[in-house]
């Protein structure tokens, strides 16, 4: 502390300074990107265009196949993985000893988390597409998403298991109840809010990610709407959004991206 | 209780139990089936070419070093844009924010967390590159710049919201005693809150870095994809290409099976190692952390 007050002063502003403008510099593309959207694809959107069906090889009409998909999708990898991930929250926050076995368990959700997701296609690819012979499905690219979205559903299912009071436990247990009834009726009821959070985050990555579907379940143009769960390649928002390189006429294209900006702004 | 009930409460707890290991099973079986199918490329390819310098699948080239090296150079360029970008956003929204600005910019940051990068990349190709392309006068603005440019937008919600944890854990007494002891807000910040904070920092760093290898989509539409080795700084601003984009550009086109099949799986391996190798390394900083605290407690 060799400065003098003043010296101090404005070295404290010029800091704070530099941390509001860098601040700002994070901040400031988020809302150029979202202003953009909306100024350039927004007046693309229609009901026509939402209802349709693509014409012209992709270069005109509509994207209902595409979400089409994209539901189905999104569904098929929920039935998969909120029971397995609520399960695996209830075992770590409720039951789980704190043992060597447990960090393991942690260890691996935390890789989970870390795996790229084009890893998890290749993974995708080489278990339920060719392995196990699902060919590439809604049924292959479900069960690849709902590994990938498991850690964000466990561990926020975990935090919000985990932020119910020990009271109410054993109050349910000196009643009579047993584990499990305490768990269902009091522990989960409680915990309901958090895991939902936690269920939406992890389908919402499941809905926007790409690389995985590219080889275990995705079409890029289907004419008609996808309609076999399992044999049937479906198509999906997200290629025809990647797909860009081979449809080059960026005017269609560019109406799918607000068309995303209104979904997610309806998950937050 | 009723015997029923005793028996359904064994089998319930089984199967909640089997879901919590279920875990490492995944873990496990996405590390069986790349070695399944990515092994036999060593087998194929003799281990020297597999470290060579051309990637030209075609005719049979299958030298990983140059897509190594682009998403080595990308991941540096994203993380030098990132990181100071990341730290000094927690800092400034935990420390120094006032409320109101706080309660905007939170939610701000989680949005872009929660872009799905095919549409950044989308932004970048109409948006960055072109930008890029007459700004700093290059002859295609689709370089390993703009990829560490979108990798760093990626990359930034991570960090910022893992270090402002971190910062946010501090106990308050250790601010009030700095002060106390006459040190201005800045001092404070700087050193005693942050060196506090180290361990979660750097978490936030490594998981930053984790993200942005690991990241598909959004590079591979923005870097142009040209398998040169990169090692000059220079390279920064020519075209590259990494292993992610690697395997998603051509697995779709490739006979399953073949040699070019196997090496794109032995790709999958490298990115898998490195992953694990970043992840448990970040919980281990978080792990000794606690201990430590455990210890000064105690």
């Amino acid at each position: 502390m060799n400065h003098s007050s003043s010296t101090r002063n404005l070295i404290q502003r010029i800091g704070f300074g530099a941390l509001s403008v860098l601040a700002f510099v994070t901040v400031a593309p988020i809302i150029g990107t979202a202003l953009y959207i909306l100024w350039h694809g927004g007046s693309a959107i229609s009901w026509e265009f939402l209802s349709g069906f693509p014409r012209d090889g992709m270069r005109a009409g509509g994207i209902l196949p595409a979400i089409v998909g994209t539901f189905y999708l999104t569904v098929g990898t929920a039935i998969f993985s909120v029971p397995l991930g609520i399960a695996a929250a209830i075992y770590l926050s409720e039951y789980a000893p704190d043992n060597r076995w447990t960090r393991l368990i942690r260890i691996a959700i935390i890789n989970l988390a870390g795996i790229p997701s084009v890893v998890y296609g290749l993974f995708g690819l080489g278990l339920f597409v060719i392995f196990l012979k699902f060919g590439t499905s809604i049924l292959a690219a479900s069960l690849t998403l709902s590994i990938m979205t498991l850690p964000v559903i466990i561990s926020t299912s975990e935090e919000a298991l985990r932020s119910v009071p020990q009271a109410f436990r054993t109050v349910s247990i000196s009643v009579g109840a047993t584990r499990w009834q305490t768990i269902r009726r009091i522990v989960l009821k409680e915990a309901l809010p958090g895991i939902l959070t936690g269920v939406i985050l992890g389908l919402e990555r499941a809905a926007g990610e790409t690389a995985p579907i590219l080889f275990t379940g995705a079409a890029f143009f289907l004419p008609q709407l996808p309609n076999s769960h399992s044999t049937r390649p479906w198509p999906c928002l997200i290629t025809f959004l990647s797909s860009r390189r081979k449809y080059p006429t960026c005017r269609f294209k560019f109406n799918m991206a607000p068309r995303w900006c209104c979904w997610f702004l309806c998950w937050e | 209780m009723q015997k029923p009930l005793h028996w359904r409460e064994i089998i319930i707890t089984r199967l909640i139990q089997a879901s919590g290991y279920s875990a490492i099973l995944f873990v496990a079986a996405i590390f069986l089936f790349l070695m399944r199918e990515g092994l036999p490329a060593l087998g194929e390819v003799k281990f020297s070419d597999l470290l060579a310098v051309r990637w030209y699948p075609i005719e049979a080239y299958f030298g990983i070093l140059p897509l190594i090296t682009g998403s080595l150079i990308i991941t540096i360029g994203a993380m030098l844009i990132a990181f100071p970008l990341g730290i000094a956003t927690a800092v400034y929204i935990s420390e120094i924010a006032p409320r109101w600005v706080r309660e905007i910019l939170k939610p701000l940051v989680e949005l872009l967390a929660g872009l799905p990068s095919v549409m950044l990349g989308f932004l970048g190709i109409l948006v960055v590159s072109p930008f890029l392309r007459t700004a700093l006068d290059l002859p295609t603005g689709l370089s390993a710049f703009a990829g560490s440019l979108l990798l760093g937008g990626i990359a930034v919600p991570t960090i910022v919201s893992i270090a402002e944890d971190a910062l946010d854990a501090v106990p308050r007494s250790y601010r009030e005693g700095a002060w106390a002891l006459g040190a201005t807000k800045w001092q404070t910040i700087w050193r005693v809150t942050l060196p506090a904070a180290r361990s979660g920092v750097l978490t936030a760093i490594m998981l930053g870095i984790g993200r942005a290898i690991g990241e598909t989509m959004a590079v591979m539409m923005v870097t142009g994809n040209a398998p040169v080795l990169a090692i000059t700084p220079g390279s920064l601003f020519a075209p590259a290409r990494t292993m992610t984009a690697t395997i998603a550009a051509e697995m779709g086109e490739v006979a399953s099976g073949s040699t070019h099949y196997h090496v794109l799986f032995f790709i999958g391996i490298v990115l898998f190692m490195i992953s694990l190798a970043v992840n448990i390394a970040a919980s281990s900083v978080v792990f000794r952390a606690k201990k430590r605290a455990e210890r000064i407690l105690s």
